[in-house]
């Protein structure tokens, strides 16, 4: 983390503001309980579908207005990002840590293990997000947990291809070759002179992944694969707002934009990021 | 050249035995099932051999079912692929020539938004302004009821095109309107992948040296630009997409349900409220060897792209 | 006849501080058949003045102005842009140093060389396919069938640069411009290169700018020498004259780096000081900074000057019956 690369991921212009905005949306999902004003299941029969309180009709008690039940919007989208944020982070992780220690045993180890490894992603590569959701949840039941491995197992062969492909490159370096004369054994060399170069790409790697897994865990709750009917997770808030589209447009509109805007902060930052580590790449 | 088809076509079989025992793990760990084993899986194969896919609830072979839905999915994934591409890669090709102006940050603007709109909920807000306020677009189906179109091939647009009968053109437009919004909606997220790694890699190809030379020798721009640079461009484009084939498959199962496409998304997520879990595993595993062959076809087509690759041993 | 005639051509890059002049008033004159070096340390603009006379700057990163541009006794900068393109292309080529990079990995060395005969000389399938293969033959690549059929990455480094140059002269040039052409190369294909342009110069009567950081390399080769230093020209003229009597500081120096047979006993001279920032030029003489005749009256502009067919750009040249040696004396 020196001073060029962070002077060169602000000189992205709309580096710093993304940034905040994820953080602040961090905040918001961490913090969520304390500050929404109503229980997000709590149903209201005297107030059903409020608009926003800046469209006629709107109260000041709802800012953001209620649902065909009157729940509480900015209740709902306040627990959901919690949930939804929540778990996209823990389906980013698992891939995080399953894709890096099988890609890097690929990556050292080489021959067989490299090869049955690969074709191993290829298999996984081959089940879609959602096909993978529906076979775990016929599995093991469905809920959430199926839907947060289904969306880890998905992400998994790209960390995979990043380690992989990334310690392949490194190790054909002088470098490398520089430090093994030194005397540094493999586990030295793997976590001292490898993994920091590995490092950057796999971060990069990982904050465009949190947005896919944000996109992935509400498409899941949109279809009722992922969280169950009365949690607020996003796509959940979506898939009950489905059939009163046009006599509550907002309920429609509000999950989905607060989805837009959190995955397009990560997706500007991770582009900043890749940018940064990678002044000239076309790596996409 | 040959060698590295083998390996290839090698790659593509190890990938689908895998992709079947995968299925076949996973169908065993149902309640009624009993413990996986190697003979277990040997029948399994077997079976899938012969092409027996399982049976559904009412007795008929999925593999039937699933052939009846295939073409109405790849005929949405075809209209939405040409869209992306056909739109996609003008706008990477301009953004790239015209590098750090207006314009490049206009696509990067559209792709880093395509990159990050949730896709059922654009489709959602498509149909609220064209099919609910504007009325333009038909909210659901492949076509009006009112049509009866003989299924020759099971794509509705040739069907309707060939139909010979009075409201064939009536019936061919109606169809068009209908594919209209699911294309649309479904072409977004491959579209700005396109463009965005179009843009890239020309930005690259562009600059390289071969392309000073030859226009120091007076080959016209344009050939420059959409043969010299493009064709090598092409590689890394194709090498990202077919990276993204399954999310494009996510996609696809999205439209399919929002618009009640009765293609291969819609068909599994009814038979998975309906508890027709026969469907459900039979159809997973011949949607995943479709991914796995339309895979292994981008893979040719990279190799067929790229020279150098041609002869690289992997 | 002239061949090439640019008179006071200036290129500048916009950056963040302010525009930055990476060649300054540039001029070069070569008659027809002339082998012509440009030497210069990197960064010295001296591959810019030749991309710039080949109209290959990107126009959207730089600007550049000329006062006179002439190929071939035509006035580029009178024509308009299809037709000094087309000009150019057809009399002048340009080869850089990095030869893979050079040639389009997505097509045959045959397909390529096609394209470019066709552009220009047109004719059927068959004689075009025999004016490639003569070109090879011309630059020495043996095997001439399978060689037409091959993709640059099937060959070497050496036999890639035999046919970046066959791509070349594919226009038939009367001005090739050779960037760099041996830097990176084993030396032993060096000289073979090298070999290999000197004899395409004297057959075809074609002329050559080879431009290179490599004085050496021009020793015994060239027929006249520019010599560039932080954008500008600071000493020109015949190479016998530059190579013998320099007498601009800084060529007396890139010479003197030279080992020498016939004085083994000598050190070498190291250039003291580095080059200096193209964004931050020293004021006067560029190279007053580094030089060990530098007075105070080389924080003024220096002009160049002439002595007959040799110009040159400083006030105490060495050699020269001026002030200093006068005083001295």
């Amino acid at each position: 983390m020196n001073s060029r690369f962070v002077q060169r991921f602000i000189s992205h212009p709309a580096a710093l503001p993304a940034l905040f905005g994820l953080l602040l949306i961090l905040l918001l999902a961490v913090l969520g309980h304390a500050l929404s004003p109503f229980n997000p299941v709590l149903v209201d029969p005297h107030a059903q579908l409020l608009p926003p309180m800046w469209q006629a009709g709107g109260v000041a008690a709802h800012p953001l207005g209620t649902d065909d039940l009157g729940r509480d919007m900015l209740s709902r989208l306040l627990h959901g990002a919690r949930l939804t944020m929540g778990s996209a982070t823990v389906a980013l992780l698992l891939a995080l840590v399953a894709g890096v220690l099988l890609g890097s045993i690929a990556g050292l180890a080489g021959g067989l293990p490299d090869l049955l490894l690969r074709r191993c992603m290829d298999v996984l590569l081959a089940f879609p997000s959602i096909l993978l959701a529906i076979l775990l949840s016929l599995a093991f039941g469905g809920g959430m947990t199926a839907c947060v491995m289904a969306v880890a197992i998905a992400l998994t062969p790209h960390f995979f291809r990043v380690c992989r492909d990334g310690l392949c490159e490194e190790l054909g370096k002088d470098y490398v070759s520089a430090a093994r004369l030194d005397g540094a054994g493999p586990v030295s060399l793997y976590l001292q002179t490898l993994l920091p170069n590995l490092a950057a790409p796999i971060v990069v790697r990982g904050t465009l992944a949190f947005s896919t897994a944000i996109l992935d865990i509400a498409a899941l709750g949109y279809l009722s694969l992922g969280a169950p009917a009365p949690t607020p997770e996003w796509g959940n808030l979506l898939a009950s707002a489905h059939d009163f589209i046009q006599l509550a447009p907002w309920t429609v509109t509000l999950p989905g934009l607060a989805i837009l805007v959190t995955v397009l902060c990560a997706n500007l930052v991770g582009d900043a990021l890749r940018d940064a580590v990678n002044p000239r790449g076309a790596n996409p | 050249m040959t060698a590295r088809l083998g390996r290839q076509l090698l790659a593509l079989l190890s990938t689908l035995l895998g992709v079947s025992l995968a299925c076949y793990l996973l169908r065993q760990q149902m309640p009624e099932q009993a413990a996986p084993s190697v003979l277990g899986f040997g029948r399994y194969l077997l079976d899938l051999l012969q092409g027996q896919f399982g049976l559904d609830q009412n007795g008929d072979a999925v593999l039937h079912g699933f052939l009846a839905v295939l073409p109405a999915s790849l005929e949405l994934l075809v209209s939405a692929s040409l869209l992306a591409v056909l739109i996609g890669i003008p706008a990477g090709v301009s953004a790239a020539r015209r590098h750090q102006q207006w314009l490049d940050r206009l696509v990067g603007a559209f792709t880093l938004v395509g990159y990050s709109v949730p896709v059922f909920w654009w489709a959602l807000l498509l149909v609220l302004w064209f099919s609910l306020t504007l009325d333009w677009t038909p909210v659901s189906g492949r076509i009006s009821f009112l049509f009866d179109v003989e299924a020759r091939t099971g794509f509705i647009l040739i069907d309707t095109w060939l139909a010979r009968d009075a409201y064939a053109l009536e019936a061919f437009l109606d169809a068009l309107r209908h594919i209209l919004l699911p294309t649309l909606v479904l072409a977004l997220l491959p579209m700005a992948m396109i463009a965005r790694v179009t843009r890239a890699a020309m930005v690259d190809a562009l600059a390289a040296d071969y392309i000073r030379m030859a226009r120091g020798q007076g080959i016209p721009e344009w050939r420059l630009v959409w043969i010299y640079a493009l064709r090598n461009a092409s590689q890394p484009v194709v090498a990202v997409l077919s990276l993204q084939l399954s999310a494009l498959i996510t996609g696809l199962m999205l439209v399919e349900s929002i618009f009640s496409w009765p293609g291969v998304g819609k068909w599994l997520l009814d038979a998975l409220s309906r508890g027709d879990y026969a469907i459900v595993q039979g159809g997973a595993l011949l949607l995943a060897i479709v991914l796995v062959v339309m895979n292994f076809s981008m893979d040719l087509l990279r190799l067929w792209l790229s020279p150098p690759e041609r002869g690289r041993r992997r | 006849m002239s061949l090439l005639r640019v008179d006071n051509l200036s290129v500048e890059f916009p950056s963040l501080y302010g525009d930055v002049r990476v060649v300054d008033n540039f001029s070069l004159q070569m008659a027809a058949g002339e082998v012509h070096g440009l030497v210069g340390e990197s960064g010295s603009g001296k591959s810019l003045a030749a991309l710039a006379i080949l109209g290959l700057l990107d126009p959207a990163a730089s600007r550049w102005r000329c006062d006179h541009l002439s190929l071939n006794d035509k006035d580029l900068l009178r024509a308009s842009a299809s037709e000094r393109r087309r000009w150019q292309a057809k009399y002048a080529s340009v080869i850089f140093q990095d030869a893979q990079a050079s040639l389009n990995p997505s097509f045959t060395v045959g397909k390529q060389l096609d394209d470019i005969i066709k552009l220009h000389h047109g004719g059927g399938k068959a004689e075009r396919r025999e004016r490639a293969a003569d070109l090879l033959h011309q630059v020495g690549i043996h095997n001439i069938g399978p060689a037409l059929e091959s993709y640059p990455h099937q060959f070497s480094a050496g036999v890639n640069q035999r046919a970046m140059i066959a791509l070349a002269l594919a226009c038939e040039p009367a001005l090739l411009i050779a960037d760099e052409p041996t830097t990176g190369l084993d030396v032993t294909i060096q000289a073979q290169l090298l070999e290999l342009l000197l004899k395409l110069n004297s057959e075809r009567g074609m002329g050559l700018l080879l431009i290179t950081h490599d004085i050496a390399l021009l020793a015994r080769n060239v027929e006249r020498i520019t010599v560039m230093y932080c954008g500008q020209v600071v000493e020109s003229g015949d190479a016998d004259d530059v190579f013998l009597q320099p007498f601009h500081p800084y060529t007396r120096a890139l010479l003197d780096s030279l080992p020498k047979l016939n004085q083994p006993s000598r050190r070498l001279q190291a250039l003291r000081g580095a080059k200096p920032s193209m964004m931050n030029l020293p004021v006067g003489c560029y190279f007053g900074p580094r030089c060990p005749r530098a007075d105070r009256d080389c924080v003024h502009n220096v002009p160049l000057s002439e002595q007959g067919d040799h110009r040159y750009r400083c006030l105490f040249p060495i050699g020269l019956a001026d002030r200093r040696d006068g005083a001295g004396s």
